[in-house]
């Protein structure tokens, strides 16, 4: 054992925890902090680090509001004493040397902010560090668009997407035919397409109502889901004839088409001759369709006369269902009648 | 049905009017909602022409001349493209549009044959020059829906817009 010799150890260490508690000059702690954090800033590593943008934004506004802790673009306005003081006013002072990108900032100078798709073309002078508001409503058109900010050293770029609205505001309301015979199963077609109040098509699910309405107050009904934005339906044509309503009806909003529904063609067609002096009066019965239905006026009819192997053709609209017309009278002459495909009875005429 | 869909991911190429550079077409099989059934000359004329739009769509909105997109566009897309040309007119830009792929899906025939929905899932270039300085150049991946209504002799883009994947 050597109790000297232990004391003496026992002494040193002690001097060295004396001399390790000794204070840390400043100056030596402030290089510290410039050799780590001055590559950083020069390399503008801290601008993607969490929370940063939050205190440039408030950095900028004591860059342009010195003396009022109160940042209306905050909320409805937010006091920033709430927060430790001086580090912001810091920033802000020496962003006026080194810029805010140094003073941890996007800078404080001018640049260009683009907004560009096919749907529309922005283009705003804006004050780096500050925001840049686009009032509602700026930006409406359903596109991709690029966005890029360019200033005196660079550009920095993304994009972003608008999509519609989701609350409907108008129909593209598309019905065939506008006429059609009555009784026909699924004769009646419309397709609709949903817009936004800024005509962009709507492509998320929205349901449509199809009404098809007769004047005797019939109605038939249906409702389809859009999908890709379309929706589209079959109805069958009524039992009489007149004037439908054929409607696509969304939230609020409707689109109406007119359906008019005819009689068929005529199932068969009955001619009398009679002779009127030098002429004959060629004339059809009433002209129905095979549901017994008067054929609508306007439906052409077509007389024949055949004389000695020529042919004499007129054509005749109905007029309030039946048709007229007076031919020159021929001995021996053959006289018929068509509309359509449907062909009527032959007459030969001998006097 | 429908001959041409029936080749599944058929993929052919088309030189482009302006810059001869090739863009890639690929049409996958129509899986139509709607009872009409799609004529195969039909999807042809309508694929044919929506291709043709974006020549007349990348000269409009290069040349800011809103009078190029009368032949291929209509109605909604029609006055909101000329509206776009217009601003760039006026803030001095104009852009370039290249498409380098297409892959198109029809997805509606309206039962009375007036309109033809399609998907498009396109890429393409785009440059942004400012008073004829390039600012930015980017490619661009995007998937449009788009509704062509039938003219006289064409098909016509009435709805051009980009859709969310």
């Amino acid at each position: 054992m050597n109790p000297g010799g232990s004391t003496r150890e026992n002494l040193s260490k002690a001097e060295s925890i004396v001399l390790s508690t000794r204070l840390i000059p400043v100056s030596f702690v402030l290089m510290v902090v410039v050799v780590v954090h001055l590559p950083l800033l020069l390399m503008k590593l801290p601008l993607k680090s969490y929370d940063t943008n939050f205190h440039i934004f408030f950095a900028s506004h004591y860059v342009h509001n010195w003396f009022s802790p109160w940042n209306p673009k905050w909320y409805a306005g937010f006091s920033q004493t709430t927060y430790p003081p001086l580090p912001h006013q810091w920033v802000a002072l020496i962003s006026n040397i080194l810029g805010l990108d140094m003073a941890q900032s996007t800078g404080n100078g001018k640049a260009t902010l683009y907004i560009i798709g096919f749907g529309q073309a922005l283009k705003r002078d804006v004050q780096l560090g500050e925001t840049t508001y686009f009032p509602a409503g700026s930006i409406y058109n359903a596109d991709h668009y690029l966005t890029f900010l360019t200033g005196s050293s660079s550009t920095v770029s993304g994009s972003f997407d608008v999509v519609p609205a989701r609350k409907p505001a108008a129909l593209s309301f598309l019905a065939k035919p506008s006429l059609l015979q009555v009784r026909l199963h699924d004769g009646i077609t419309g397709a609709a397409y949903v817009f936004d109040a800024y005509q962009n098509l709507i492509v998320s699910p929205t349901p449509i109502s199809f009404n098809l309405s007769t004047p005797s107050g019939s109605v038939q009904k249906r409702t389809v889901v859009t999908l890709d934005g379309a929706a589209w339906t079959a109805m069958d044509s009524t039992a009489q004839q007149g004037t439908d309503k054929f409607i696509a009806r969304i939230d609020k909003g409707s689109s109406t088409r007119a359906v008019y529904q005819v009689p068929g063609d005529p199932c068969r067609l009955k001619l009398r001759a009679q002779q009127s002096g030098t002429q004959l009066q060629l004339k059809t019965e009433p002209v129905r369709d095979c549901s017994g239905k008067a054929v609508p006026d306007g439906t052409i009819v077509t007389f024949t006369q055949t004389y000695n192997s020529t042919h004499s053709t007129v054509d005749v609209p109905l007029k309030r269902g039946i048709a007229v017309v007076e031919m020159p009278v021929h001995n021996g002459a053959t006289l018929s009648i068509a509309s359509g495909v449907v062909l009527g009875n032959q007459i030969h005429w001998e006097k | 049905m429908f001959k041409f869909f029936l080749i599944l991911c058929s993929v052919f190429t088309a030189i482009s009017g302006l810059g001869a550079a090739q863009t890639t077409v690929r049409v996958e099989p129509a899986n139509l909602q709607g009872p009409q059934p799609l004529q195969e000359q039909t999807g042809t004329a309508a694929i044919r022409d929506y291709l043709q739009s974006w020549k007349s769509l990348r000269a409009a909105v290069e040349q800011n001349r809103a009078d190029l997109l009368d032949p291929d566009f209509v109605g909604t897309a029609r006055d909101q493209l000329a509206r776009t040309i217009q601003e760039q007119a006026a803030l001095g830009i104009h852009t370039r549009y290249q498409d380098r792929a297409h892959d198109l899906h029809i997805v509606f025939y309206s039962p009375e044959g007036l309109s033809i929905e399609l998907i498009d899932k396109v890429e393409y270039d785009v440059q942004v020059l400012d008073h004829d300085k390039v600012e930015t150049a980017q490619r661009v991946s995007a998937r449009y829906l788009v509704i062509l209504p039938p003219a006289e002799v064409r098909w016509r883009v009435r709805v051009f817009q980009v859709e969310l994947e």
